[in-house]
């Protein structure tokens, strides 16, 4: 390899994510915003493809989601040939979902958000990542989180023919069954998760909630946002990944609406501004009244917070030991602070991780009946789960061959753009006092951002929270501070 | 004491999207690799967006050779070459050494697992012309460059380019 060419200066931060922080005369927050880039040509690259390709494709155009996308356009592709797939595919599609959720809660908990409490903000940049996490709690620990963050991802390449690119689940069920020697190689790594996952919530109470610096993080008023809440639940009015009707919860707590999510486009609208290409999805009936939140502003939030809120509950029964302490903690139903969103991800992780152990248990689970054959298309089809993010839609029309016409994906991250920039602001405003914010504070402000689990326009760039981030301070005479959060956390 | 053999002596791992434009450089690198025939003890994988899946897909192997897509500025279709210490200023797109995890922390995770991480380690970085537009099809220029990347890999490894057909 000879050609060799020495690069400077690197310009990357474009595609990725930037905020816009405005300082009035005194050096106080005046505005603030979040802009991403969206990626282009999403419906053409779709039209004229057959519909059953887009369930092995739509994986593709998300590096950090991968099971979420394929089983959201599984089940739209079911609908768009009017099929029901038999019970044990949709068991086999269950085992897979739920390892993707355990393997994205996992990463997300341990590799991004943690380390903002263990080490710390403080602790510098070089230090406040998954090496210094594993520094702080010890060596063995941090085997543990790579063994089960391992194992997650092993049963989903398992049940997905693919360690990366998902490609088992197609219209009518799954291609390929469950051997039983493979059910016995998942079943031990199944109850090590739950055992982990219980671990996880212990760490998280032992060393981030009974740390007055963290409790004060998690339950002060510089992250929290009153807004609305959304979720799939089952007929039981649980928490459930898969499938589902879409509750959504007012910020006082009560029931606001319950729906199809078959009829999303009646419930959901989508604002647009000028200065960002990411649309604001908002509650068509409560109105679009600007990044404001409280009880008449359409801004709703979906992941897992808004999960456990709008839920009477979590489907496992250990899960739902912990769901009760959340709401202890907090007081009551709902929990409108940020950061809440990290500890009810480890208890959805705990579900996930239950629900893994109980399927690989089900004496159906080896079955051979995993697919009813499509028959002819009845041209149009919505596919809704829960990504590890939040609540995802796919929605498919077809000619009267399944070839695809139009395609539209509302995704999570979408979902959460207005909510993520009115907590960003809201931090900025909290935190930055005279215009020349420390690292530490940079760090601060960015934590509203990645309690979301962010994973930018749904984009193939960077794992979530990994975003080189553009951090801009604009004041009035125009003089402007960049400070570029990308490589290095370089101020 | 001579340490022992590993699996492979070489592994080329192609990270990026295989539905973005030229973000799939290193996958048709890759494929270009597994299409003309592997040299024997040689591995070849498609590493989608890297991060930390690449635990999962790094292998017990001597020599390392990461083929990513780079955007710089500069022309599309040119080479990039870089070491394990120039992924200190981040050199490629999906190997950004940001808060997370770049290749340089897999590294050292594959030691916190007690594993051995590859002995030595190169970075191929192609630079990009479109990473944003959804599309199974690199740039004419990318399309080119990973043709030249793939015959590099493989002199490298003291290996003949096939020849045309």
């Amino acid at each position: 390899m000879s050609e060799r060419i020495t690069i400077s200066p690197i310009t990357r931060l474009e595609g990725h994510g930037k905020i816009d922080i405005f300082l009035d005369e005194a050096g106080k927050v005046r505005d603030c915003y979040l802009q991403v880039v969206e990626l282009r040509g999403f419906e053409k690259f779709c039209q004229g493809r057959p519909v059953e390709e887009l369930p092995r494709i739509t994986p593709k155009i998300c590096g950090v989601c991968p099971g979420a996308h394929h089983m959201a356009s599984s089940k739209a592709a079911d609908e768009v040939y009017g099929v029901r797939i038999p019970p044990i595919a949709e068991k086999l599609r269950r085992l897979f979902y739920n390892a993707h959720i355990a393997h994205s809660h996992i990463l997300h908990f341990y590799a991004l958000a943690a380390p903002d409490f263990i080490p710390g903000a403080e602790a510098g940049p070089e230090k406040r990542n998954i090496l210094g996490l594993i520094q702080a709690v010890g060596r063995e620990e941090g085997r543990e989180v790579l063994a089960h963050r391992g194992y997650a991802q092993k049963i989903q390449g398992m049940l997905a023919g693919h360690p990366i690119h998902p490609v088992s689940s197609l219209p009518g069920g799954m291609s390929k069954p469950l051997q039983e020697q493979e059910r016995a190689e998942i079943e031990p790594m199944a109850d090590s998760l739950v055992q982990f996952a219980r671990k996880s919530l212990r760490l998280f109470e032992d060393l981030i909630l009974s740390r007055k610096s963290s409790r004060e993080m998690i339950s002060g008023d510089t992250y929290y946002s009153r807004t609305y809440y959304m979720g799939l639940v089952d007929d039981r009015g649980c928490v459930d990944f898969y499938d589902g009707t879409a509750r959504v919860a007012s910020p006082d707590g009560s029931l606001f609406a319950s729906f199809d999510p078959r009829d999303y486009l009646e419930h959901i609208g989508e604002h647009v501004e000028p200065w960002t290409y990411l649309k604001f999805p908002f509650l068509k009936s409560v109105g679009w009244k600007g990044l404001v939140d409280g009880g008449d502003s359409g801004i709703y939030r979906v992941n897992s917070l808004a999960r456990l809120n709008v839920a009477d509950g979590m489907a496992t029964p250990l899960a739902q030991q912990e769901y009760e302490k959340l709401f202890d903690f907090f007081g009551g139903k709902p929990v409108h602070h940020t950061m809440a969103y990290h500890w009810a991800r480890l208890i959805e992780n705990l579900q996930a991780c239950e629900e893994l152990a109980r399927l690989i248990r089900d004496p159906e689970i080896t079955g051979e009946d995993i697919r009813t054959l499509p028959g002819k298309p009845v041209g149009e089809g919505v596919g809704a789960v829960e990504a590890a993010r939040g609540t995802l839609f796919h929605h498919y029309k077809t000619d009267s061959q399944g070839m695809v016409q139009q395609a539209n994906l509302i995704v999570a991250t979408v979902q959460n753009n207005a909510a993520m920039n009115l907590s960003v602001k809201r931090a900025a405003e909290r935190l930055i006092e005279n215009g020349s914010p420390d690292e530490a504070i940079l760090d601060r402000v960015e934590m509203a951002f990645r309690a979301y689990d962010p994973c930018l326009a749904c984009a193939t760039h960077h794992l979530p929270g990994k975003t080189p981030l553009e951090v801009r301070l604009v004041r009035p005479d125009g003089v402007v501070r960049t400070l570029s959060r990308g490589p290095e956390g370089e101020g | 004491m001579r340490e022992r053999a590993r699996t492979y002596r070489a592994q080329i791992l192609g990270v990026g999207s295989p539905v973005l434009c030229d973000d799939a450089a290193g996958i048709a690198v890759v494929e270009r690799l597994q299409a003309e025939g592997l040299p024997a003890g040689v591995a070849a994988t498609v590493g989608g967006a890297g991060g930390l899946a690449l635990l999962d897909l790094i292998e017990d192997c001597d020599r390392l050779i990461v083929v990513d897509a780079a955007v710089t500025g500069l022309p599309p279709g040119t080479l990039h070459e870089f070491g394990p210490k120039d992924l200190e200023t981040g050199p490629t797109l999906h190997l950004a050494p940001t808060h997370g995890f770049d290749l340089a922390v897999v590294l050292q995770l594959l030691e916190v697992q007690g594993r051995n991480p590859p002995r030595a380690i190169r970075i191929l970085g192609i630079e990009a012309a479109d990473v944003q537009t959804l599309s199974e099809t690199c740039t004419p220029p990318v399309q080119e460059a990973a043709a030249r990347a793939a015959a590099l890999i493989r002199s490298s490894l003291g290996e003949k380019s096939p020849q045309a057909l």
